[in-house]
């Protein structure tokens, strides 16, 4: 369970709350959300990366058994780059512009493994650089950020964060920046690498296609809560909530672009202004008394595998299965 | 090619870049001739990834650059050789949609003046007809009447943008240029503005020209896509062909990137679309023959040496690719609808 808040001008507001996720070896889970539902802000507070104005308010995270939540900046620092990785939207900014992809790149194995023979920092450099398949590494180690594209600085940044074979990639819209053909060869490198070295991967994003192709589970978030989780297939084919269900509807997607979109009409609440009950309830056209005035309890089936957070879910898995009866 | 409200001939920009303060000026070529009809009422899609070249040509239809060469015609005018006076005339009959409503719109005006500006410009309408005509197009793009008092931060994302729409309107252009229109909105917001967009063209007998990088946002939208790589058509069809039936080997790896059918879990996209290698070349130093070979997985000798000039493989179907004939049609899998089974049974 994680719970951070963050000041704001206009007063605390609950970015992230009452979120639980777990991924395990060798998995990938998307964390799907709009901007403002508090997806970023969840990786960021697992992490103790919160701005100086957010705090984490409650909660555990657990990682290899250690609850990080509880750890001190400088324990933090330990497992930041050498366990869990970050990559992050635009390579540009996560890169100093200042400093050479080499120096960087080395930059890992000063810090975190003290080494600081040239000759070697060099040889790990590039080792790393051609796992990531960049051209000509040796090469380019001498190059600036600014001197690669796009896709080739993200393939760096990946280089920086896998260096040390982390057990969790925290991946925060990596694909976002690039162009449609490159999104898909970062995609396959990331896959690859995680199949290579069994990480787990968190892979927070708003384009439910790409989640769709990477991940093998998926978290739903809206208004800083997540609303339904389970295994993406099932949760693609069957989505329960109706926010995952107007989201899967209101994406265009080749495979149906001659069927109308439906749009979700109004927008996300501020964080600021939060409903009472349930967050999605002043857009949802199947909401009840009920869902006005308390926030759903989690329902849960499949042994706890799939989870919504809907006042109605029993009524609608219902219509759902009785539907798939009639077409036999 | 048929005729068209918009009818644009060999269209090419080339821009002289100048490295360094005393470097030699190279040329850019961001549009290397293109050519294609736009019927009136309908939607013609440019989709393109970044330096494609179709924002240089949105630029171009709205007179903010002119062409290197080749011409460009607006309901039988050409704009080639329009006077000052047809100029700004010209401009009420088109109007853009960019991007980003939060760069495109004045912070310090409110809303109604925003939209009244371009009327206030071509003094079409005298005051008070003026101040209606705001009402009326507040109430058109979904915004409460009393939007016109406020300012644009005070407005989210999505209502920022149906001011774009609004301000655009009102000089009843016959024709707008949508330049990324949903690009920075949020998911669930996208699908507004796009169904906004559609009941206004059928309501108002709009011609669109929409540019996106997003295929599937351009397939939901138009009737005709032009498919751009490096300034350049690989591919134009009817949307039914670009989806179902590409032939390029680029348009098929658009497909693939956007298409989740073809992702496969363990990574291998299907038949047709196999994903591409590589980046988009710079404009500077682009390839010789075929823009594309150097990325395309079916690329021969041929391809580096002779470019492929757009040919017409059936009617309405033009493809420049020395191999349209003998890349295998993909196969194309069955309509899947997500969530299908809600979109009938729940009440």
């Amino acid at each position: 369970m994680l719970r951070s808040r963050q000041a704001g001008v206009s007063g605390v507001v609950t970015a992230v709350d009452n979120v639980s996720l777990s991924v395990g070896a060798g998995r990938a889970l998307a964390i799907v959300g709009e901007s403002g539902s508090g997806k970023s802000m969840a990786c960021l507070s697992m992490l103790g990366l919160l701005p100086s104005s957010g705090k984490l308010v409650q909660g555990e995270v657990l990682f290899k058994g250690r609850d990080l939540a509880k750890m001190s900046q400088s324990e933090l620092q330990q497992v930041r780059g050498r366990e869990v990785g970050m990559i992050l939207q635009d390579a540009m900014t996560s890169l100093n512009p200042l400093f050479t992809i080499g120096e960087q790149v080395s930059e890992v194995f000063r810090y975190h493994q003290g080494i600081t023979d040239r000759a070697t920092l060099r040889r790990k450099s590039v080792e790393v650089l051609e796992k990531v398949k960049i051209p000509a590494a040796l090469e380019r180690l001498d190059s600036y950020p600014f001197q690669f594209s796009g896709g080739m600085r993200q393939r760096v940044s990946i280089a920086i964060n896998i260096a040390l074979s982390p057990d969790l990639l925290i991946c925060d819209e990596p694909t976002t920046a690039l162009d449609v053909t490159v999104q898909l060869q970062i995609l396959e490198l990331l896959r690859e690498l995680q199949r290579e070295q069994n990480m787990a991967i968190i892979f927070v994003t708003h384009d439910l296609h790409l989640a769709a192709q990477f991940c093998d589970d998926v978290a739903i978030m809206y208004g800083g809560r997540i609303v339904e989780s389970g295994p993406i297939g099932d949760v693609f084919e069957r989505p329960v909530h109706p926010y995952t269900v107007g989201l899967l509807q209101a994406v265009p997607s080749l495979a149906a672009y001659n069927r109308p979109l439906a749009a979700i009409p109004g927008q996300q609440p501020t964080l600021a202004r939060l409903p009472q009950g349930c967050r999605f309830e002043p857009r949802c056209e199947h909401a009840v008394a009920q869902c006005k005035t308390e926030y759903p309890d989690w329902f849960e089936w499949d042994n706890g595998a799939r989870r919504v957070a809907c006042w109605l879910t029993e009524e609608r898995l219902g219509n759902c299965r009785s539907a798939e009866e009639q077409r036999g | 090619m048929s005729n068209g409200y918009l009818k644009v001939r060999e269209l090419r920009k080339v821009y002289d870049v100048r490295r360094g303060l005393f470097g030699r000026a190279r040329p850019l070529q961001a549009v290397a001739g293109v050519s294609f009809d736009v019927e009136a009422g309908s939607t013609f899609g440019l989709v393109g990834e970044s330096g494609s070249g179709k924002t240089t040509i949105a630029k171009m239809l709205m007179l903010a650059e002119s062409p290197t060469s080749g011409t460009i015609e607006v309901g039988g005018q050409d704009l080639s050789v329009l006077s000052r006076a047809e100029r700004k005339a010209f401009h009420q009959q088109l109007q853009p949609v960019l991007q980003d409503p939060y760069s495109s719109l004045n912070p310090r005006m409110r809303i109604g003046r925003i939209i009244d500006e371009p009327m206030r410009i071509h003094r079409t309408l005298d005051n008070a007809a003026r101040h209606a005509r705001v009402r009326e197009l507040l109430e058109l793009v979904g915004l409460p009447g009393d939007g016109a008092n406020r300012y644009p931060h005070e407005l989210s994302g999505g209502q920022r943008q149906r001011v774009s729409i609004a301000r655009a309107l009102g000089l009843n252009p016959r024709c707008m240029i949508l330049d990324e229109p949903v690009s920075a909105l949020d998911v669930s917001i996208q699908a507004q503005i796009l169904n906004l967009l559609k009941e206004l063209q059928g309501r108002l007998q709009l011609t669109y020209l929409l540019i996106s990088h997003d295929l599937a946002v351009v397939a939901y939208m138009s009737q005709r896509i032009g498919v751009l790589y490096l300034g350049q058509f690989m591919e134009i069809a009817d949307t039914a062909d670009i989806v179902r039936n590409p032939r390029h080997p680029y348009t098929r790896a658009l497909i693939a990137s956007v298409d989740s059918r073809s992702g496969q879990r363990d990574g291998r996209p299907d038949a047709g679309g196999a994903p591409v290698s590589g980046e988009i070349p710079s404009p500077m130093n682009p390839p010789s023959g075929c823009p594309f070979h150097t990325r395309c997985p079916h690329a021969i000798a041929r391809c580096s040496q002779e470019k492929p000039l757009l040919r017409s493989l059936a009617p309405g179907h033009f493809v420049a690719c020395h191999l349209a004939e003998t890349l295998s049609p993909i196969s194309t899998p069955p309509l899947g609808q997500p969530a299908a089974q809600f979109i009938k049974e729940t009440p």
